[in-house]
């Protein structure tokens, strides 16, 4: 043992004297993290730009709680609280995950476009951010916009108006619609919704220019209708072909389909306002949007909004196999049906040319076709005196059709509801509030983290900064006054 | 490049400093005798030591040693543990009384870079922990091992079996950085990180608690250790002792059979029950408003996916859990309308049976936990080297049925005198930690504990102990496949109690399966050469690596967790390189002035990976296993998840202290330090720091010597200690997005970082007193002291509008007030009995003096509602939620429908810091027999208890019994002193059922008061006798019955407070904690 300890001793002198010349490095470049890139071109960005935002819009808070459960097309069949208008603590700050999700990845690849003079890269992150501002803004009102997006810059970034957010969302629009040149770099890769398609992509600008244009029909038809003329003369989408569809893979799944199969969860499921109207139109849509209940499967059942306690679950649809059973289901994010049913209302409204009627049946049928219903089923539903159009009452028709037609996309659905009031919705007989909600309350953050500006938006729109949430949501956005 | 400049400074030093004289003389031979002071009986096991050597030995059974003191040298030191240490002349003979000492007032303390100082000298507080409770009361974690030892000191441990404990000394001063201190082994700092619940199995399924490193060292292998609270005792370790140091010496060979083989050894076991269990109801089983009916477990029948005790009363009936068709009750008016189907039998998840109460449902999940512990340590020395190697070993069976924990230690440790100028030391320890099926506590349906607050208090333990898999020809599985189509009928079906979210307890701690395993080896190596009597330079090499592996299997149809099952494997390596060197010089400058002066650098390099790959159960992979059982990536039915993260950091350090001390009476310290680090920008990468003390021996300078005052000493020091922060906190870099279709993305990283970064810094004074009373036998140290902490480098949240979550901010100031006592003193002193009693008290106010411009709140963690938060002005550590809606005069506002509403602004409900805390220990010898006892505890303080607020909401604890004690909903429950909103007195009764689910709404009803007091301790020792003991060749055996956390005395009635969420600064939240083990055992150790 001592010999063992007279070896280690000359040992550890050994080792001191290599340390004691060893010792030479550049402390600045021991700090260059080896783990992620400090510059990345929008190939790369835009993957996650999509995949982030529309995890946050289709994630489970938002997308289904506020947009598809409040459009009463899905219910809460676990814990019925967005379902009766509770919102629990903290749960609308998902939504503003946009801001540092999906649209700061849209922004930061717009400024590449503009230092690399890459007109499609700029184009295509400025309809992301159009795309996103809207839902945020139809969602909530009044948000930060022009500052926004700013980082150190500006951390207290003040809210525009929602009517100036709308004439920011036209502008950038039309700008990235003009700038797109087809055969000019744009994403090899990366473009998870059209592929590289750029004409594809400036069909897309112009359908979302559409889709905000028909909101202004009651704040200010005028610029709704000079919008949409706009958007019609610089070509919308012309067939499914065109939808804006985000198309899952197995290892990628969608939201649905990974809150059940993933998360374990089985929160969601059908709303009975939805299944009851399918069902009354036999609309051939149902076991699409619906599985059978799992007691029997010859029946389809919804949930009725806003109970404490419902029917038994195994008497309530689950949301359709499509989504909820296979992870590889698309996301449509806008439809060529959603186009037409718009211009069948503009046309109705007179800001277009066109027939009503005929494009009312057509986005009726573009509508199935994206479900491979048979030209006969739809022919057939078509000729049910109930679905036929009519002058008359074609406002209501359209809008009855449009909501059938948007599901699984609550935001738009919900910003419908709204707008229209068609179907006439009514809250539950647990429900906390008289009436749907209008709004979706700010973050709770935000009044912390962002008070002065907060309490100023809330003020603008007729709110007290300390306004409980449902005092918030009775309160409509500028474009439902 | 300043590297480089340090052999040069080696060399200069050698040059300048390179004197040498020494008078040659003839080596001494010194014999005697040393006796116990108050019993006259000879000593066994005093260490005699020629002063400024290595040369030593031991007194044998008789009390008598022989040392042989070479020339020059003219002074011996006696130390025996608990003893007063002697210092004598070198003569022929010297016969020595030592003094009993419970807590050292003079003595040797080992300070900063391993310097021993003379405790009278030393400016600051610095408590010394005695190994003799370390080395007989058993405990896996060494952190633990400290609990109630010593003044100031906050320790919580985790439950989880070898899980991490947190120490805190002197609170929190940093509000995201590490709060704790530095972990130093024989002078060469160690890792002490912590697989946190965040730590292992990667984002989704995390919450494997691997236990915090330094709780790796055996305590058998400690010699001492000594607690430097704050920064002032600290300056010399740098920035990471600005939390205090934790300075552990191991033994060596030379404590132990100078002149011969030396062999001491221990054994011990102890089982292990659990402490405390939340208290439940056993009234009312599964279910919901009253009705229970069991057909898949997942909705398919009457509210069978409940994992909720609201249904039916357990009165033993088989029939009539399920009302009249079309009654759904949820008021009282409409229970007492409602009439039970009693032609509708009652069935369970095993069939039909007696619908009834198993009380001890939880408590029978447990085992009996048994563990073991072995060491053995051989040493030998002669006079110029020394050696000891021990070898220990930790077995424990736990609680957590299949769990096992094996620990082992080899440690060798040795030192040799070369030559009469050149010395080496040398450690060198490796730990094997093996750790099997370690419960989760992530809080999710892998966690058992979440499975007992959603639960029926109805289930019947043993059918789940009994039976792991569903029988494929029972119709009863039919029916359960038929409503879950996502069990895989390729691999077993799992039986459990219901099938929408909750695996059984048992399959997840059978079937499932997790392995952990730690290898670690810390080692480091001296060398000092000694130019002359007042010249020595060390120069010491230390390195601290490990590798964690952990590996989760988790099998298909894991209910809740993942039907397609998955693996998760993580590979995680640290490494801590420290090479520094010391120069030492002491001289007398004038003839009552001695002077000390140590110079030295260091350069310390950490390096960290880890490597992370999983199939399903990790970062949201959407993977599953294609063959069922088969734990590969390549088994996978799409792309794993892998990551691979790296990082490094640098710091360099040159650093000196001054000591003068007049008359060994009066005593002043400086110290400096620089250091340059590689996480900080160039512009700000090097911060200087100094210190300065003072320690005034009054009773020696004033002559005092009174037996009622018979030792007063002052003390007082000022320091300040810069930090740096983690690697790469500097510049962004892109994080990483999704792999789609095989191709990677990339995403803007929501973090703002900062360029600009400056060194955080702590300012800390403090002063104190230590008094000796009666000849000592009333001993008072007190310290008061105040550290603030400014600059602080952390995230804070910002506003999501800005396109980013947090930004680093170089801002804020946390302050730390506080006093300390420790109280020792000896009641009662005869021939034979002695009572001693030793006392810590320590009082610790942490306020959030400032943060930044437009901030008041930062938001330390937030789980479930509750936020740990550091609010300007405010102490900090407050929880901050939801409360109900009171009005002006306090009643709880209700709405129309009976039930307390929220409001809706985020208020304090509690702050997780107590008031005070201490620890007392009495120990009583008669003769060969000692029984100590230790009781520690904390006043005030708050916990957010996810246990009680969820085991309300679900119905299973006691206290939701209130409103059912006739039935379901009778007679319903009117919430007390509660108005509506127009302020008529509320009268409306609801269901229990419909309250507690309505406090999901709101934080307060899950706060708790942490107030407690454990009987921490309690050891009964015999020596065995003297006569028997010599017979076997030893000189001392010692049989001691031990017991670790026997009683709890707790304000609240649901768990044990001394809780740990994780490692982090996160503290006082609480989650299906396991239940405390109380164990109960003995150790039976001897001594050469």
């Amino acid at each position: 043992m001592i010999k063992t300890s007279k070896l280690l001793s000359v040992m550890v002198v050994a080792a001191l004297a290599w340390t004691g010349t060893a010792c030479d490095r550049n402390l600045t470049s021991i700090n260059t993290n080896p783990n992620g890139p400090v510059s990345v071109a929008p190939p790369s960005i835009l993957p996650d730009a999509i995949q982030s935002a529309a995890s946050n819009i289709w994630g489970t808070f938002q997308g289904i709680k506020m947009g598809l459960v409040w459009d009463q097309q899905v219910s809460e069949i676990q814990y019925p609280d967005e379902d009766r208008y509770i919102i629990r603590p903290n749960s609308t700050s998902g939504m503003w995950g946009l801001y540092s999700g999906g649209l700061v990845n849209a922004q930061a690849i717009v400024d590449q476009g503009v230092s690399t003079k890459t007109p499609n890269w700029e184009a295509v992150g400025l309809i992301m951010k159009s795309w996103m501002f809207g839902i945020l803004t139809d969602y909530m009102g009044d948000i930060p916009y022009s500052q926004a997006l700013k980082g150190a810059s500006n951390v207290a970034p003040a809210y525009d108006k929602q009517q100036a957010v709308y004439t920011g969302i036209f502008a950038d629009l039309a700008k990235a619609a003009q700038e797109i040149a087809p055969s000019g770099l744009g994403f090899p890769s990366g473009d998870l919704l059209y592929g590289g398609d750029m004409t594809k992509w400036k069909k897309f600008a112009y359908s979302l220019m559409l889709r905000d244009a028909i909101h202004l029909s009651k704040a200010d038809p005028t610029t709704g209708a000079k919008e949409a003329q706009a958007a019609i003369a610089g070509g919308v989408f012309q067939s499914n072909d065109d939808n804006a569809t985000l198309n899952y893979t197995a290892a990628n799944p969608n939201p649905i389909y990974s809150d059940h199969w993933i998360g374990g969860r089985d929160d969601y499921g059908m709303s009975a306002t939805l299944v009851d109207t399918l069902k009354a139109l036999n609309d051939p849509r149902l076991p699409i949007y619906a599985q059978p209940t799992p007691a029997d499967p010859t029946v389809y059942a919804g949930r009725p909004p806003g109970l404490i306690s419902g029917p038994p679950n195994a008497n309530v649809s689950r949301i359709g196999a499509l989504w909820r059973e296979q992870p590889n289901a698309p996301i449509v994010w806008e439809s060529y049906a959603e186009v037409l049913f718009i211009e069948a209302e503009a046309a109705q409204r007179g800001w277009i040319a066109g027939s009503p009627a005929s494009l009312y049946a057509q986005a009726i049928t573009a509508s199935m076709q994206q479900y491979g219903i048979p030209q006969a089923q739809i022919d057939a539903y078509l000729a049910q005196p109930r679905v036929q159009f009519n002058p008359a009452t074609a406002l209501t028709q359209i809008a009855l059709q449009k909501w059938i037609a948007l599901f699984m996309n609550g935001e738009e659905g919900f910003t419908e509801v709204r707008r229209t009031g068609v179907p006439h919705l009514l809250p539950g007989p647990d429900a906390r509030l008289s009436a749907i909600p209008l709004r979706i309350p700010y973050p709770d953050d935000e009044a912390k983290l962002n008070a002065t500006s907060y309490d100023a938006a809330m003020t603008a729109q007729g709110l007290s900064p300390t306004a409980s949430y449902l005092v918030t949501m009775a309160q409509p956005v500028w474009w439902d006054k | 490049m300043r590297g480089r400049l340090w052999p040069l400074v080696t060399v200069a030093g050698l040059v300048a400093l390179g004197a040498t004289g020494v008078v040659a003389q003839q080596p001494t031979r010194v014999t005697g005798l040393v006796v116990d002071g108050a019993t006259f009986r000879p000593m066994v096991g005093v260490q005699v030591v020629v002063k400024g050597t290595t040369i030593g030995t031991l007194t044998n059974s008789a009390g008598r040693y022989l040392v042989t003191a070479p020339p020059g040298r003219d002074s011996l030191t006696f130390t025996s543990l608990g003893y007063r240490t002697a210092t004598r002349a070198v003569a022929p003979e010297v016969n020595v009384q030592l003094q009993v000492e419970a807590v050292a007032l003079q003595g040797v303390v080992v300070t900063a870079l391993g310097i021993e100082r003379e405790k009278r000298s030393i400016p600051y507080s610095a408590q010394t922990i005695s190994s003799q409770r370390l080395n007989t009361v058993p405990t896996a974690n060494l952190v633990s091992a400290l609990e109630g030892d010593a003044a100031g000191v906050h320790i919580t441990s985790s439950t989880t079996p070898g899980g991490s404990a947190r120490i805190v000394l002197r609170g929190e001063s940093s509000i995201t950085g590490n709060n704790q201190p530095l972990f130093v082994i024989d002078g060469v700092p160690i890792d002490n990180s912590s697989g946190s619940n965040n730590g292992y199995g990667g984002g989704t399924y995390s919450g494997y608690d691997l236990g915090n490193a330094a709780g790796d060292i055996n305590p058998q292998d400690v010699e001492s250790i000594t607690v430097l609270k704050g920064p002032n005792a600290a300056a010399l370790y740098g920035s990471r002792a600005a939390n205090g140091a934790i300075v552990i010496s191991t033994k060596n060979g030379s404590a132990r059979g100078i002149g011969g083989w030396g062999v001491s050894a221990s054994i011990g076991g102890q089982l292990e029950t659990p402490l405390k269990l939340p208290n439940y109801q056993n009234s009312y089983g599964g279910g919901s408003y009253g009705a229970y009916d069991f057909v898949d477990g997942n909705g398919g029948g009457t509210n069978d996916f409940y994992d909720e005790s609201w249904g039916p009363k357990l009165d033993g009936r088989t029939s009539g859990c399920v009302f009249m068709p079309g009654q759904n009750p949820t008021t009282p008016a409409q229970a007492v309308a409602s009439t039970y189907n009693t032609s509708v039998p009652c069935h369970q998840f095993f069939g039909v049976g007696p619908w009834m109460a198993h009380p001890d449902n939880v408590r029978s999940f447990f085992n009996t936990g048994q563990v073991a512990d072995v060491n053995v340590a051989v040493s030998r020395s002669n006079q110029a080297s020394n050696m000891r190697f021990s070898l220990a070993r930790r077995d424990e069976n736990g609680m957590y049925p299949s769990n096992r924990i094996i620990r082992t230690n080899v440690a060798l440790n040795g030192g040799t005198q070369i030559s009469s100028k050149l010395s080496t030391q040398a450690m060198l320890n490796y730990i094997r930690d093996d750790n099997r099926d370690l419960p989760n506590q992530s809080y999710t349906e892998e966690d058992p504990m979440q499975g007992f607050i959603w639960f029926n208090r109805n289930v019947d333990m043993s059918l789940l102990k009994n039976n792991v898999y569903r029988n494929l020809n029972d119709p009863l599985t039919q029916q359960i496949l038929a409503g879950n189509p996502g069990l895989r009928t390729d691999a077993p079906i799992p039986y459990s109690w219901q099938y929408a979210y909750h695996p059984s307890p048992y399959w997840v701690a059978t079937v499932k399966q997790d392995y952990s395993t730690r290898d670690r080896i810390i080692g480091n190596g001296s060398a000092t050469y000694k130019f002359n009597d007042w010249l020595s330079l060390t120069g010491r090499l230390g390195q601290d690596w490990y590798q964690n592996h952990f590996r989760l299997n988790m099998p298909v149809n894991a209910v809740g967790i993942a039907l397609g099952g998955g693996l998760d494997d993580v590979a995680e390596t640290r490494s801590e390189l420290n090479a520094d060197f010391l120069a030492t010089l002491h001289r007398r400058l004038l003839p009552s002035l001695d002077f000390t002066l140590n110079a030295g650098g260091n350069s310390r390099v950490d390096n960290y990976s880890n490597n992370t790959a999983c199939v399903g159960v990790c970062n949201s992979n959407t993977a599953t296993l294609v063959i069922p059982g088969l734990y590969t990536l390549e088994n996978g039915s799409s792309q794993p998840y892998s990551d691979l993260y790296l990082s490094k950091k640098q710091v360099n350090s040159l650093y000196g202290s001054a000591n003068f001390d007049y008359k060994s009476w009066f005593n002043v310290d400086l110290t400096g330090r620089n250091d340059w680090s590689s996480t900080l920008p160039p512009q700000n990468n090097s911060f200087f720091y100094p210190s300065i003390g003072g320690a005034f021996v009054f009773t020696d300078a004033l002559g005092i010597h009174s037996s009622i005052l018979n030792y007063g000493k002052l003390r007082a020091s000022w320091t300040r200690v810069g930090n740096d922060t983690n690697p790469y906190q500097l510049l962004a870099v892109y994080a990483n997005g999704p792999v789609w279709s095989g191709l990677p993305s990339f995403a803007v990283n929501s973090t703002l970082f900062n360029s600009d970064l400056k060194p955080e810094q702590t300012t800390g004074m403090e002063g104190g007193a230590d008094l000796g009373f009666l000849n000592n036998r009333l001993i008072l140290n007190a310290t008061a002291y105040q550290k603030s902490t400014v600059n602080q480098i952390f995230p804070v949240s910002v506003s999501r509008s800005t396109g980013f979550s947090s930004r680093y901010i170089n801002s804020g100031e946390v302050r730390n007030r506080g006093v300390e006592l420790e109280l020792t003193t000896t009641p009662v002193q005869t021939t034979h009995f002695r009572w001693n009693v030793n006392v810590n008290w320590a009082k610790n106010n942490s306020d959030v003096v400032s943060l930044t411009g437009g901030v008041s709140r930062f938001v330390i963690g937030s789980y479930w509602g509750i936020s740990v938060t550091a609010d300007q002005g405010q102490p900090y550590g407050n929880l901050v939620g939801v409360d109900w809606k009171h009005d002006n005069s306090g009643h709880i506002v209700v709405d129309a429908s009976g039930l307390p509403i929220p409001d809706n602004t985020q208020v304090v409900l509690g702050n997780y810091n107590p008031k005070w805390n201490g620890g007392i220990t009495n120990t009583f010898t008669y003769n060969d027999v000692s029984l100590s006892l230790l009781f520690d505890g904390q006043y005030g303080g708050n916990i957010y208890s996810v246990t009680k607020w969820f085991g309300q909401y679900s119905g299973v604890l006691a206290n939701t019994l209130d409103g059912r004690q006739k039935d379901w909903c009778a007679p319903g429950l009117v919430v007390a002193n509660s108005v509506h909103e127009d302020g008529t007195p509320n009268t409306t009764a609801v269901c229990p059922q419909t309250f507690w689910e309505n406090t999901f709404y709101a934080n307060s009803p899950g706060i708790i008061d942490a107030s407690y007091l454990k009987l921490r301790d309690a050891r009964l020792s015999f020596n065995l006798p003297h006569r028997f003991v010599q017979r076997m060749g030893f000189s001392t055996a010692t049989f001691s019955l031990v017991g670790h956390d026997l009683f709890l005395w707790a304000k609240n009635g649901v768990i044990d407070p001394e809780t740990n969420f994780d490692a982090s600064n996160v503290q006082g939240v609480e989650q299906g904690q396991l239940p405390t083990p109380r164990s109960i055992g003995f150790t039976l150790s001897i001594q050469p």
